[in-house]
């Protein structure tokens, strides 16, 4: 009864014509970005922080959350059509995605996508109403110590399902828990490496920082790589799947909501990592495993379903917790600061209606995605014919007014820039910007807890508190895997 | 393992050395009562560790390897081009103001992309300056700095 009732709350402030507007927005910028390859959601999110300012939080949240799943609505139409991810959460579509559209079968792959997603959208958000609270009135047991091994364990496994090295993921996280340290100390207050500057008091932002990695790294990079787009020229027809499709999907769908949803709660896995989990499930279970990858709407059912799902699955530990399961996800939370609310244990309690505004415009921004993916789809495909030496300079001019609007500091450009450059080269170098990105804002609270719990007066704390022991001791497992994984090998190779 | 992990180990060496030299600055504290610069010291060290593992398998596979490969880079120029562009504008920013800023940013980058017909590259910049206008400080009324000349 509970639930209705906040629901019946929610739903009075998501109907509300401001809140729908801007739900509009931001599951229309949200799929938009997810249909053009080189900008995601942390970029856009960032962008958008600044023309936030002015609103009222439950509008700007509604609006910032509908980017994040509009994204992954969009990033399929790419996948499909070009054959080039638009968003990280869409590769594994590529694999049937443009093969179904290479048999002329574009049309039922964009609206199983679609579909899918609706689906996999609506039960995570089912999930993320009935789990969040649940988990909100169990972290107010939570002290310094089980906080420090949470944000922890997030960040170890951020690192350990990057790509490439661990050393490397290892590596950007400390730095970036090192960037976080400049600025005023949180508990002396004394200031610490900012060469002098005033601009740095505060710490170098997040948001410059994201958009700088995120926005001009990943520009710098596509005019590296000299991207061109070749859109696959057909006529789209019959977007509605028909039955056979439906009958083959409905479990892929099903499988893929679940999957999704409960493997985007773990800190970390983002969406890229369900939507691998999902497809390989189906092709394990399938009885013509051949199949996949030869243009099967299973194997674009389930992905697209699972990525929607990860969305709602990922804001579990934010609304909850106030710890960000993902970088898109780093950079809400600061959208929630900029509005003076710091998310956690108490934000449900204390701010009814923003959580269940938010869930409900989720309903309702699903809804509408579908409504108007599948008629909008021909407005995308020509959105991805404009050339990218057209479009890099109106993304760059965007961030550049974007960040100074934050703080109108010039200063904050120069960040962006610098970071731009940096996240290039990081990505040039092997190493992944998203642990980067999240342990700088991980750091700030990873230092209190952890400065806190030391002052209990016994460095093994973390150790002798149940849950903090146990978290602790699956970073350290998870640390240890690759560790014992060589060995073994190296002891394979020499027997 | 490539010849790019031996430069990047360096430099990470390198930060991770300085970061823990930098933290001795600030009260280090003790492991009961912790100082502002107890967990940086502790990172820059971390930092070392792991910075020396990444050479240490770097090192490993650099014997191996008698070519490092080239990441340096197609497209430099344009690269090059356009991260001055961005350092140009923000110089230009608040001195000239955000109409001049936007309007020779739009210009060059275009220009940097190899587009050649000036009346393109004039129109898409007063395009984009007039959309910045509209948006930024119509509608959204930001405080755009107006440079020296006030416009």
């Amino acid at each position: 009864m509970d639930i209705f009732n906040n629901l019946v709350l929610g739903f009075s402030v998501a109907l509300s014509l401001t809140n729908l507007l801007f739900c509009f927005i931001g599951v229309s910028i949200g799929t938009m970005i997810g249909v053009l390859p080189g900008i995601g959601p942390v970029a856009t999110i960032s962008l958008l922080l600044p023309i936030t300012f002015g609103m009222e939080p439950v509008a700007s949240i509604i609006m910032l959350a509908g980017v994040y799943y509009g994204a992954m609505y969009g990033g399929s139409t790419t996948s499909i059509l070009v054959n080039i991810p638009g968003e990280a959460g869409s590769i594994i579509t590529c694999l049937d995605g443009y093969q179904m559209a290479r048999k002329g079968r574009a049309g039922p792959a964009l609206g199983i996508s679609a579909f899918g997603s609706f689906i996999g959208g609506t039960v995570s958000i089912i999930g993320l109403m009935l789990i969040a609270p649940l988990l909100a009135r169990l972290a107010l047991k939570f002290g310094p110590p089980e906080f420090f091994g949470l944000m922890l364990l997030g960040l170890t496994m951020v690192t350990y399902l990057c790509r490439g090295s661990i050393v490397k993921g290892l590596i950007i996280a400390v730095a970036g828990i090192a960037i976080s340290m400049v600025g005023q100390d949180p508990i002396s207050g004394i200031t610490r490496f900012t060469l002098g500057k005033i601009t740095l008091l505060d710490g170098v932002g997040v948001v410059p920082a994201a958009m700088g990695m995120f926005g001009i790294g990943e520009i710098l990079t596509n005019i590296e790589e000299g991207v061109k787009r070749e859109v696959f020229n057909t006529k789209i027809k019959g977007l509605l799947p028909t039955l056979k499709d439906w009958i083959d999907s409905k479990w892929p769908i099903i499988r893929g909501s679940l999957i999704g949803f409960f493997v985007g709660i773990l800190p970390g896995a983002g969406t890229v990592i369900p939507t691998f989990m999902a497809y390989a499930v189906e092709k394990r279970i399938s009885r013509n495993p051949e199949r996949f990858g030869t243009g099967t709407i299973e194997g674009v059912a389930a992905p697209e379903t699972a990525n929607n799902a990860a969305c709602g699955g990922s804001l579990v530990t934010l609304l909850s917790l106030g710890i960000p399961a993902n970088v898109v996800m780093a950079v809400l939370l600061g959208g929630f600061i900029i509005h003076g609310i710091q998310p956690g244990p108490l934000l449900i309690s204390k701010y009814p209606s923003l959580f269940w505004g938010t869930i409900a415009s989720m309903y309702i921004g699903n809804a509408m995605l579908v409504v108007l993916n599948v008629p909008l789809i021909g407005i995308w495909v020509k959105i991805l014919k404009v050339p990218y030496n057209v479009l890099f300079p109106l993304i760059l001019l965007f961030c550049f007014i974007g960040v100074y609007s934050l703080n109108n500091n010039v200063y904050d450009i120069l960040i962006m820039v610098v970071f731009g450059i940096f996240g290039f080269l990081l990505r040039k170098f092997g190493f992944e910007g998203a642990p980067f990105l999240l342990a700088m804002v991980l750091g700030p609270m990873m230092e209190t807890s952890f400065r806190q719990s030391l002052l209990y007066g016994d460095p093994f704390i973390f150790f002798k508190r149940p849950i903090s022991g146990v978290v602790l001791s699956f970073s350290i497992l998870l640390l240890a895997i690759p560790v014992f994984s060589k060995f073994s090998s190296k002891r394979k190779v020499l027997e | 393992m490539k010849y790019s992990d031996l430069i990047s180990g360096i430099f990470w060496l390198g930060l991770g050395f300085l970061l823990a030299i930098w933290s001795t600055h600030y009260p280090i504290g003790s492991i009961t009562e912790p100082g502002p610069g107890f967990l940086p010291l502790g990172l820059g060290l971390i930092l070392i560790f792991l910075s020396l593992v990444l050479l240490g398998q770097a090192k490993k596979s650099f014997v191996q390897m008698q070519k490092s490969p080239s990441f340096f880079m197609h497209g430099w120029r344009q690269i090059a081009f356009t991260v001055l562009t961005l350092f140009l504008s923000i110089y230009l920013f608040e001195k000239i103001g955000y109409l001049f800023t936007i309007f020779i940013f739009i210009a060059l980058l275009h220009l940097g992309s190899g587009s050649k017909s000036w009346k393109k590259i004039l129109l898409v910049s007063f395009l984009c300056t007039l959309g910045v206008y509209s948006v930024f400080v119509l509608l959204l009324k930001q405080p755009l700095p107006r440079g020296f000349l006030r416009f």
